[in-house]
């Protein structure tokens, strides 16, 4: 069941990625470079149709309200390592969905981002996740 | 290549026999190609394998391409080597395919487009190494940005800093990127 629905929902998602470019760091890099709003239009749209949506769900009590604790060495954490992740996307030229969608393409630089990002999960998996959940206290 | 050619020619005629005849095929072409909608159907997606396939805990974990792709190499590595190693909840019932199916559906827009051209690697050792330091900080970081977008639109408030210091990142990347190439110039 997880399987087949994960799969229809990947598929759908990589159609329509593919037609329309979606790329969660392009917009940033667009505006910058030639001060382009329209760009944005996918995230604007992804953001607030998921608000929508949850909003309708907790209200109805299909999913809880979300509560998280707050941590200043979690959040410390994630901007660091969110904010290496955009320079890294943009040295990359697109995020990690772009580039799915690129290497599916036949784009040989994307197929090589993809083969990292595979060895990088196993790194992570190997060595990271063990002393990161100690630092945090998990 | 071959099969290719006969999506390419599958999409011909469903265009022309089909679309065209009723006057569908332009409209239908914009709406597959706006970023409005596929922001959209991101989120609706993800949404409904949340909520309705059970896609969870964690929160919001419709879509990632990170973490899903994480939990397929944990299953994989755990049901092969008979290891322990760290898998979300319900990638534990099963193998969660998203990137799977997202390569596939990219793979079949770009073919029935006649965009799939293979191109060689030019910068293969910069991609290689981008693609590992993002997987890694991603999974640091709450998931990729799509993900990041989601638990904002949940209503986690960790999305806010997480997002803000991406897109900080991304602005100073691209600063960074154009100021090297002028002085290369």
């Amino acid at each position: 069941m997880i399987l087949l629905c994960t799969f229809a929902g990947g598929l759908v998602i990589g159609f329509l990625a593919q037609r329309s470019r979606f790329c969660m760091v392009a917009p940033m890099r667009d505006f910058i470079l030639t001060r382009r709003w329209a760009v944005w239009s996918g995230v604007a749209s992804l953001a607030v149709v998921s608000f929508g949506l949850y909003s309708l769900a907790i209200h109805w009590g299909w999913v809880a309200r979300p509560f998280t604790p707050f941590s200043a060495r979690l959040v410390c954490l994630i901007v660091a390592a969110s904010g290496l992740l955009g320079i890294v996307s943009v040295w990359a030229e697109g995020c990690p969905t772009r580039q799915h969608v690129l290497a599916a393409q036949g784009n040989g630089n994307a197929r090589f981002y993809l083969l990292g990002f595979y060895v990088g999960i196993v790194i992570y998996l190997a060595l990271v996740v063990t002393p990161l959940s100690g630092l945090l206290g998990w | 290549m071959y099969h290719c050619a006969i999506l390419r020619y599958a999409a011909h005629l469903l265009e022309k026999g089909l679309l065209v005849q009723h006057g569908l095929g332009g409209s239908i072409r914009k709406l597959l190609t706006s970023l409005v909608v596929c922001g959209a159907a991101i989120a609706g997606v993800a949404v409904v394998l949340d909520v309705w396939a059970r896609v969870r805990p964690p929160h919001a974990y419709g879509y990632c391409v990170s973490c899903h792709g994480r939990d397929l190499v944990a299953w994989l590595v755990n049901h092969l080597l008979h290891v322990q190693w760290e898998i979300s909840e319900p990638g534990r019932y099963g193998p969660i395919v998203t990137v799977a199916g997202l390569l596939l559906g990219a793979f079949l827009a770009s073919a029935l487009t006649g965009e799939r051209r293979a191109q060689r690697a030019t910068v293969a050792w910069r991609s290689l190494a981008a693609g590992a330091l993002a997987a890694i900080l991603a999974l640091v970081a709450l998931g990729c940005p799509v993900h990041q977008a989601l638990l904002l639109g949940y209503g986690d408030w960790l999305a806010i800093p997480a997002l803000a210091a991406f897109y900080g990142g991304a602005s100073l990347g691209t600063m960074a990127l154009g100021r090297w190439a002028e002085r290369r110039q």
